[in-house]
């Protein structure tokens, strides 16, 4: 008997794994009626990045992007279920169904915008260049000031993609490209820099300042490189509906001036944001 | 240099990522353990397809990243309408993982079972189940201790990967400290002291084993 339910199973478990995989996603039920449903948002963030999600001494998730989630979820009358995870997980995760939203702080790209919904913007970023005080090799932001050096990026993020530019412009003047050390945390890219293993490191401004302002080394940013891009959350696409429900919520809060009020509280400026037509062309 | 302080305040989130650590490591070892024990019987049990159905399995899991099969595992849950499960998510892909690799070291371990007992248990009439309860895999268990060991010290250290489907264990919580901090140095030398300690209770709890089972059946 044994010898025979054994392989059965085994075969049963192997079969409905390979279904499951292969199949595409059902046309789940609206993602919004569920929430509703449950009374709660299962919401993905990868909170290593300061000033726009981090974790407090005591483990709680804070930042800009947290208290403008908080603000939206009382309005919606729904809790926030946070699921703590690396940045590499969450666009695959949104496109998988395996959570409602991303609220961690995601820079609005037309790539990104083929794959997933984002919300109308919350923030706006501009990525800068951070280097060891006083590095004069490091002598400017244009791409021949920073040609032949090493830069630390996390990967697959904005600043990532604008030094990527870069070396495609300086391949093209037949100068020596920037060499990408991509890695997984802001703080990676610190360590990299401070270790000497690089020459600078790009990220957000407001997260290089967070840096500049935590840590007792002599760090300084040079200057700005790349468009200034518009900072929002994603939400799966077969979700319109929790979209509008979250773009109502964030508008609502942008015509009461909450939304600047928390800029000025995590950023100390505030930004123009629209609330259509966000998207880059490229 | 070592500032202490900086490892005290970080420990309440440390310690509870290295519970989730212990955890995950235990389950998955658990399922590990299972699947492979079963898979390797598949393989030499005789039956064309359960042979085949191991090898496949094998293959598989030998043969694509870990990184990949979290993806997949988590990613396909929510088709099977499981969402929100990132820790069961971790623990089926981790030990399927694993679990081909004690697929194969119990095969070797069976295969080098004497034929004579084999012979010898079923002269004694007892049937392909009790072959394989009371024979073959006791003894399959004991010679293959330190390469089971060896295997689950390897995934006790393949965990970290499950924070990217969103478990939140040691290492991310080691991470997420030092992304408030940005002082990596206590944090990650705290890290590793606490995989050393895991490491050396597993093997602890093995040698343990080994005397035990030495003793019980005279072995050497």
């Amino acid at each position: 008997m044994t010898r025979r339910v054994i392989p059965l199973l085994s075969a049963a478990a192997i079969a409905i794994a390979g279904v499951a995989v292969s199949l595409s996603p059902p046309a789940h039920a609206e993602a919004l009626d569920d929430i509703k449903a449950r009374g709660k948002m299962l919401v993905a963030i990868d909170p290593t990045f300061a000033p726009f999600e981090y974790t407090d001494a005591s483990g709680n998730i804070v930042g800009f992007d947290p208290a403008v989630l908080e603000l939206v979820a009382e309005g919606m009358g729904v809790e926030i279920d946070y699921q703590v995870m690396g940045f590499s997980g969450i666009i695959p995760g949104l496109i998988a169904g395996s959570f409602d939203l991303t609220a961690t702080a995601l820079a609005v790209r037309k790539e990104r915008a083929e794959r997933i919904d984002f919300t109308v913007p919350v923030a706006a970023g501009v990525s800068g260049i951070l280097r060891r005080g006083g590095d004069t090799k490091v002598a400017g932001t244009a791409p021949a000031d920073l040609s032949g050096l090493k830069a630390a990026v996390k990967a697959t993020t904005q600043p990532e993609q604008v030094l990527q530019g870069f070396n495609e412009e300086l391949e093209q003047k037949g100068m020596k490209p920037i060499e990408l050390l991509s890695v997984e945390t802001v703080e990676q890219t610190i360590a990299a820099l401070m270790a000497g293993r690089v020459d600078f490191v790009a990220d957000d401004v407001a997260v290089l300042a967070t840096v500049i302002k935590a840590r007792s080394d002599d760090l300084e940013i040079v200057g700005t490189v790349g468009p200034s891009v518009y900072i929002s959350w994603g939400t799966n696409k077969d979700d319109p509906a929790l979209n509008a429900a979250l773009n109502e919520q964030i508008i609502a809060l942008k015509e009461s001036g909450r939304l600047a009020e928390l800029h000025m509280e995590y950023f100390g400026v505030t930004f123009d944001l629209p609330n259509e037509n966000f998207i880059p062309a490229e | 240099m070592f500032d202490v302080a900086r490892v005290v305040e970080a420990w309440p989130l440390l310690a509870k990522g290295a519970w989730v650590t212990a955890q995950l490591t235990v389950a998955a070892t658990a399922v590990s353990l299972i699947v492979g024990t079963l898979s390797a019987m598949l393989q030499l049990s005789g039956l064309r397809a359960g042979y085949w159905l191991s090898r496949v399995y094998v293959s598989a899991m030998r043969g694509t990243p870990l990184l990949v099969q979290l993806f997949v595992v988590f990613f396909g849950l929510p088709l099977l309408g499981i969402r929100g499960e990132a820790f069961l998510a971790a623990v089926i892909a981790i030990g399927l993982n694993s679990g081909a690799f004690v697929t194969e070291i119990l095969r070797a371990a069976v295969l080098n079972v004497p034929r004579g007992q084999i012979e010898a248990a079923e002269a004694v009439g007892m049937s392909r189940w009790q072959l394989w309860r009371r024979t073959i895999l006791p003894q399959a268990f004991v010679t293959s201790l330190p390469a089971l060991t060896n295997e689950f010290t390897i995934l006790l250290k393949a965990t970290p990967l499950a924070s990217v489907v969103a478990v939140t264990e040691l290492t991310y919580a080691g991470q997420l400290v030092i992304a408030r901090t940005f002082e990596p140095t206590e944090i990650l030398l705290t890290v590793a002291a606490v995989y050393v300690a895991f490491v050396l209770c597993l093997s602890q709890v093995s040698r343990r084993m080994e005397s035990r089972f030495a003793r019980r059946w005279s072995i050497q």
